[in-house]
């Protein structure tokens, strides 16, 4: 129940005034305000700082320590007032969380020192509020990031036993672990560098032979260009078969993407090994030598920022993609208007709509080679709308990919937002829990036969005893809910109970035989009700001579688990099995195994089972004429 | 496909604010409302003054404006029930307590409606459960209404309840006492027969002294 509304149960209370005309059963006893004080205001210093609030606005959360006895531990006598040696500051949230029922995490806080305070005062932090819950996550999560971070970094000092395979994996993935892992990595660098240079340079032209023609370096200096190349293929070979031999996952190692850049930066050298000079296939061969080029991809291990400008067009896949496919709308149709518009004039160059593919997309791209230049009126316009909307098309998805490289990039240092998912959905668990922790209290203290103890004519001492577990509030709206299950004739119970007593009234319908006898104890049903403890609820059983039969049949019972019965139990032990289950009261019976026990004499037409205890002794009347809900008794044994 | 989304919400935006003007009329017509004093209130009710003052307090903790609607009415009754469905039984508590018949409540009317339950004489608890139930105010109570108050306790029970809810348990449950109310038989029952049938029942009346001393 919300702290807000705990002022409004007295008017609860009165409306169930509401419910008496038509009550099947008589009201249990209102359990009354011992000690009624008035509402008194209580001061609370924190640090020096004097917070002042009614002692009823603090006892709506018992389970906190202002809300429970535990604050008078923190009582001064001589200034009567309750010190707390803590943060004022953040005291502030706390109380205004007993005051308006929300708990609010304030920005400026800092996150450990506030869950320091949370933690004292007895405060769960998932019940911050919706407003304020996102942030202090967030702030949570980052913390623990940081830490977790400084905690990798202490760790980096070498652990013992490592095996020598594992400590290789170390040194290829943090390089700043020992100095051979950083020579190692210069070293690769160095020789990566050395071969794109290779590959760039073999193709410039080097100086004229004789015979006045310029021949590229490549093919004039033939070995030394070759020793070049085989040294640094060496050195990848090695690195590659190093690293294969490190990884603790052969076959993740392999599939990853710079293990497949090493392969195709490395084949192609070993093919041409391979391949003799056969001339057929020497075109095929300097295809490959393409293929060199990815080894430039290779410092992508250097270099952070080109991993994440790789991650980042994968991940702008779908932005990509549009721009690509409004790209082709516009040239497709361009070409076209472009290829109609020019075939008039002689010598076009736009000899078919492919042909003007070129010219659009130079023209879209604002490159404007000039290669081919509209000559009739007609091209010239479309020319000009051309470039136009080329410029449009191709502005608007820049600023969506460029925003997702910086997001990227900051996630990059912020773990996964998707575990922030999963805790969200742990944190609603968590609130449906104690939501539903108001009705499940209520299920929970009828076990506790709080309820017994509040009859019509009461018994004083029980009252007393059992008042102490829990609040005043909590009593009185537990009295409230007891009213409505009286007037209805009905009980609450949980789901799981409400299951298992449904399958089990499937399983008997028992016809009724016997003639059923009026009850005329009159409409409230007063007949042996109140004279012994020991009477046997027979629920919703109609007919009074049933139920000395039920008295009999189930004292018999009753004696194989009387013993520990303490006269209040709830009427129950159904209830028992509440999920927040403490003891059993029957210690005896685990409650898994029912016997059903026949009636003869089952009161009427519809019978219906219902899953009994242990006899609880009842003092409530057997219940009136409840049409439509009869009963066929099963005990657990 | 980014810009045509953008210009399409760009267009349903501006027809929001004419909404939002009559939001913001609506807003202000909205004022807060005060209650009279303090003593005016304790001399028409039967509360004393500190009652009233816990009382004020917590009205006013959750309406603020003073006044409570039938929405927040709802909500707030339903905290108390959260195994079931409180809300058509609120709604006819609302409408027992709004004895204006203007959609709200205000502190008086609440108080009012309080000081009759509690402290009221059991002649006068017996008429306002009438007029509870007499759902049209037309002075008589069909075994309609009274199924439709029944229906609505039933439905605070929730899904879960032992013994199951089987059949039309409410509808049976009114059969019973709607014979035991309606004396002469003519298919309404009126305030007195009311009143006498409850009188009868001794049960009921020991009921309606529990709620004495809820304050």
């Amino acid at each position: 129940m919300a702290a807000g509304v705990a002022a409004w149960l007295p008017f609860a209370r009165a409306a169930a005034i509401g419910w008496m005309p038509v009550a099947n059963l008589p009201m249990p006893v209102a359990p009354t305000n011992k000690n009624k004080r008035q509402d008194e205001l209580i001061i609370l210093n924190v640090s020096g700082r004097r917070f002042q609030t009614w002692r009823n606005t603090l006892d709506r959360y018992p389970d906190t320590l202002l809300g429970s006895s535990e604050k008078e531990f923190f009582f001064n006598e001589e200034t009567r007032e309750y010190f707390f040696d803590r943060d004022p500051d953040s005291f502030r949230s706390i109380l205004n969380f007993y005051r308006t029922g929300k708990l609010h995490y304030p920005r400026y806080e800092c996150i450990t020192a506030y869950d320091e305070e949370l933690a004292f005062f007895g405060i769960i932090p998932e019940i911050i509020s919706d407003c304020c819950y996102e942030e202090y996550k967030d702030r949570k999560r980052e913390n623990t990031e940081r830490l977790m971070d400084d905690l990798e970094d202490n760790k980096d000092s070498k652990l013992p036993n490592m095996t020598f395979r594992e400590t290789m994996w170390r040194a290829f993935e943090n390089p700043h672990t020992s100095t051979m892992a950083l020579v190692f990595y210069y070293v690769t660098g160095f020789f990566i560098a050395i071969s794109v240079i290779t590959n760039v340079v073999e193709t410039v032209p080097c100086g004229s032979t004789p015979n006045q023609r310029d021949i590229p370096c490549g093919e004039r200096y033939t070995e030394a260009f070759f020793c070049m190349d085989t040294a640094c293929v060496m050195i990848f070979t090695v690195e590659y078969l190093m690293r294969l031999f490190a990884a603790p996952s052969r076959y993740r190692f392999m599939r990853s993407v710079m293990s497949i850049i090493d392969v195709v930066a490395i084949l192609p050298y070993y093919i041409g090994l391979v391949m003799t000079n056969n001339e057929d296939v020497s075109g095929a061969f300097v295809t490959l030598r393409v293929f060199r080029v990815f080894r430039i991809f290779k410092f992508s291990r250097h270099s952070q920022g080109l991993r994440i400008l790789g991650y980042t067009l994968k991940s702008c896949a779908s932005e990509l993609g549009f721009l690509l496919f409004s790209l082709t709308m516009a040239i497709i149709i361009f070409a076209t208007v472009m290829f109609y518009a020019e075939k008039g004039s002689s010598s076009s160059k736009f000899t078919s709509i492919p042909a003007s593919f070129w010219y659009t997309i130079v023209t879209m791209t604002t490159l404007g080679y000039g290669d081919m230049v509209p000559k009739t009126i007609a091209g010239k316009i479309f020319g000009s709308i051309c470039s136009l909307s080329g410029v449009l098309v191709i502005a608007l998805p820049v600023p969506v990919i460029v925003s997702n490289f910086s997001r990227i990039y900051h996630q990059n240092q912020r773990a996964d937002k998707r575990r922030a998912q999963k805790v969200q959905k742990a944190r609603l668990a968590r609130m449906r829990i104690s939501k539903g922790g108001s009705s499940s209290a209520f299920l929970h203290s009828k076990r506790n036969g709080l309820n017994q103890s509040l009859e019509l004519t009461g018994s004083l001492e029980e009252d007393q005893q059992l008042k102490k577990t829990t609040s005043l509030l909590e009593s009185q709206h537990h009295h409230l809910l007891h009213c409505l299950e009286k007037t209805t004739n009905h009980e609450f119970v949980d789901e799981r109970l409400y299951e298992q007593g449904y399958l089990q009234t499937a399983l008997q319908n028992f016809p009724s035989q016997s003639p059923s006898l009026s009850s005329e104890e009159g409409i409230t049903g007063t007949c042996c009700s109140r004279r012994t403890k020991k009477n046997i609820q027979a629920l919703n059983a109609t007919h009074t001579h049933s139920h000395t039969h039920n008295l009999q049949e189930l004292s018999a019972l009753h004696i194989h688990c009387g013993e520990q019965q303490p006269l209040n139990t709830s009427r129950s032990s159904l209830n028992l099995m509440s999920d927040e289950s403490g003891s059993l009261n029957c210690k005896s019976s685990g409650l898994v195994t029912t016997a059903i026990i026949s009636i003869p004499t089952p009161p009427s037409n519809n019978s219906r089972g219902s899953p009994d205890a242990p006899p609880p002794p009842n003092p409530d009347a057997p219940p009136l004429p409840n049409p439509g809900s009869d009963v066929v008794k099963i005990s657990a044994l | 496909m980014g810009a045509v989304v953008g210009t399409l919400t760009m267009q349903t935006r501006q027809r929001q604010p004419s909404r939002d003007k009559i939001d913001d009329e609506l807003e202000m017509t909205m004022v807060c409302h005060r209650p009279e004093g303090l003593e005016q209130l304790e001399a028409q009710t039967n509360f004393t003054k500190q009652e009233l003052q816990v009382l004020y307090r917590g009205f006013k903790n959750e309406c603020p404006s003073g006044v409570v609607n039938e929405e927040t009415f709802k909500h707030i009754y339903a905290q108390f029930f959260p195994h079931g469905d409180a809300s058509t039984y609120a709604h006819y508590l609302f409408n027992a307590f709004d004895t204006g018949n203007n959609g709200s409540i205000k502190f008086e009317d609440f108080v009012m409606g309080l000081s009759t339950l509690l402290r009221g004489t059991v002649r006068d608890k017996l008429e306002w459960t009438f007029h509870l139930y007499d759902i049209n105010k037309d002075g008589f109570i069909n075994k309609e209404e009274m199924t439709e108050i029944v229906r609505a306790i039933y439905d605070m029970m929730g899904k879960y309840t032992y013994p199951a809810l089987k059949g039309d348990v409410p509808k049976q449950h009114v059969d019973t006492f709607f014979e035991k109310m309606d004396k002469n038989k003519d298919g309404v029952v009126t305030l007195e027969e009311f009143v006498l049938a409850c009188q009868e029942d001794e049960n009921m009346m020991k009921s309606m002294q529990l709620f004495e001393n809820v304050m």
